[in-house]
């Protein structure tokens, strides 16, 4: 999980396969947080929930938004993005996490009001996301193709 | 001023999700009209002026395709856009609510962000 | 037959549990533990006519339901009513029942669907009610869920 200010640096995050990247940008501070999600859901181990709540969906997704909160943004001007959710790890799908951790995003930004602006999920290949603090451009590489969202 | 919207959905839950996703999306909104079957619904705009219907077709006492038919009959009624939302996946019935007269057929379950999309798209219009 | 229906509304019953509940249900598992089924249970069930006649259902607990609905209405699952948990979970299945028809792209199937019907019984009497249906078990977040389809 990060978050930055900095107009000259970009959030990354790589090797997302059945995984979730998050990216919140909040175009009015110009502050932008993302966060890396393994697993929808923490009760399947609370203490390395604890230790490491980016791990989860259900308690990163809401950490990164508190931070940012915490810095000033407000909720409704955050630009919510997300890639991911693939099936890559799991060729039968028998556990649909990708699936399921895109249900638990969804839940989050449903209760908290809020919109899912863009989104490239699902699907097979492994996607890098980047979010450029400066602009809030963010970019989503997969297969050597590069795509905005 | 704002639009005013009308749901005609046999579900409560249906017709909360719509509003809350109507709400969300920051659209100027003067009233929301919530009715339970087209009877319902037909009895409200001969009172109201609404600038879009949601409507479901599997509903009890009049269901949205008689309700539609009705509408388009009405010269009063008949320019208002109506949405459909359906768990009704069918061609033919897709086909039939076209040529009754519908602007748009969504099927269940919908995201609030194509809702929003389709939303703007019709009130642009209005 | 029977198999192959059960086995598509195992399905789109965990599909639409996700992207309309944003509910996370675990398939069947073989072998497993046989279902509890809670006491008092809901029977929630659609009929449909056409180019395919019958039915389907489900038995769930009532905190299922105010789950389903709470996360529906954005709410807390105390702050839903009996109403509008049994509510959510009669629209649950409509939806259910939609993607059930119609899956695999079989889009030309004329279909008309009922409204769906819930009745609150106690578990001997939702046991009874299924025995001898084909049917299914799912596990939705700690509670059972069991599917069924009626001829």
């Amino acid at each position: 999980m990060a978050i930055s200010d900095s107009a000259d640096e970009m959030l990354i995050t790589y090797s997302l396969g059945s995984c979730l990247g998050v990216a919140f940008y909040d175009p009015v501070l110009r502050v932008g947080g993302m966060v890396h999600c393994m697993l929808p859901l923490s009760q399947i181990d609370n203490d390395k929930a604890r230790e490491k709540p980016a791990m989860f969906v259900d308690v990163g997704v809401p950490k990164l938004m508190d931070e940012m909160l915490k810095r000033g943004c407000r909720k409704k001007d955050l630009i919510t993005r997300v890639a991911g959710a693939a099936r890559v790890m799991d060729s039968t799908n028998l556990f649909r996490i990708g699936e399921r951790n895109h249900a638990v995003f969804r839940k989050i930004t449903w209760k908290n009001g809020m919109f899912i602006q863009a989104e490239d999920i699902g699907g097979d290949q492994a996607r890098t996301l980047q979010l450029e603090i400066a602009t809030g451009r963010v970019v989503v590489w997969s297969q050597g193709r590069e795509r905005e969202l | 001023m704002g639009y005013t919207i009308l749901i005609v959905d046999d579900s409560l839950t249906a017709r909360t999700f719509i509003a809350r996703t109507l709400q969300m999306a920051g659209i100027p909104l003067n009233q929301i009209y919530q009715a339970r079957n087209g009877r319902e619904a037909l009895d409200l705009l001969e009172r109201e002026w609404v600038d879009l219907v949601f409507a479901d077709i599997n509903m009890p006492v009049m269901n949205g395709t008689e309700m539609v038919r009705c509408m388009r009959a009405a010269d009063l009624l008949k320019s208002i856009p109506v949405i459909i939302v359906s768990t009704d996946r069918s061609a033919h019935r897709m086909a039939e609510m076209k040529e009754a007269g519908v602007q748009a057929y969504l099927t269940k379950p919908i995201t609030p962000e194509d809702l929003k999309t389709i939303v703007e798209r019709f009130l642009k219009n209005a | 037959m029977s198999a192959d229906n059960i086995n598509t509304l195992v399905e789109v019953t965990i599909e639409v549990l996700e992207g309309y509940a944003f509910m996370l249900g675990d398939p069947p598992k073989t072998g497993g533990k046989p279902v509890v089924l809670a006491d008092p249970s809901w029977i929630v069930t659609i009929s449909f006519a056409g180019s395919r006649v019958g039915g389907i259902g489900m038995v769930v607990s009532p905190p299922i339901a105010r789950q389903a609905a709470a996360n529906l209405y954005a709410r807390e699952p105390a702050e839903i009513s009996n109403d509008q948990a049994q509510d959510a979970v009669k629209e649950l299945l409509n939806i259910v029942c939609g993607h059930y028809i119609h899956k695999d792209g079989a889009n030309e199937a004329v279909i008309d669907f009922g409204v769906p019907a819930l009745q609150s019984v106690a578990r001997e009497d939702a046991a009874r009610y299924v025995n001898g249906k084909p049917q299914a078990a799912l596990v939705v977040e700690g509670h059972p869920l069991l599917l069924f389809i009626e001829d």
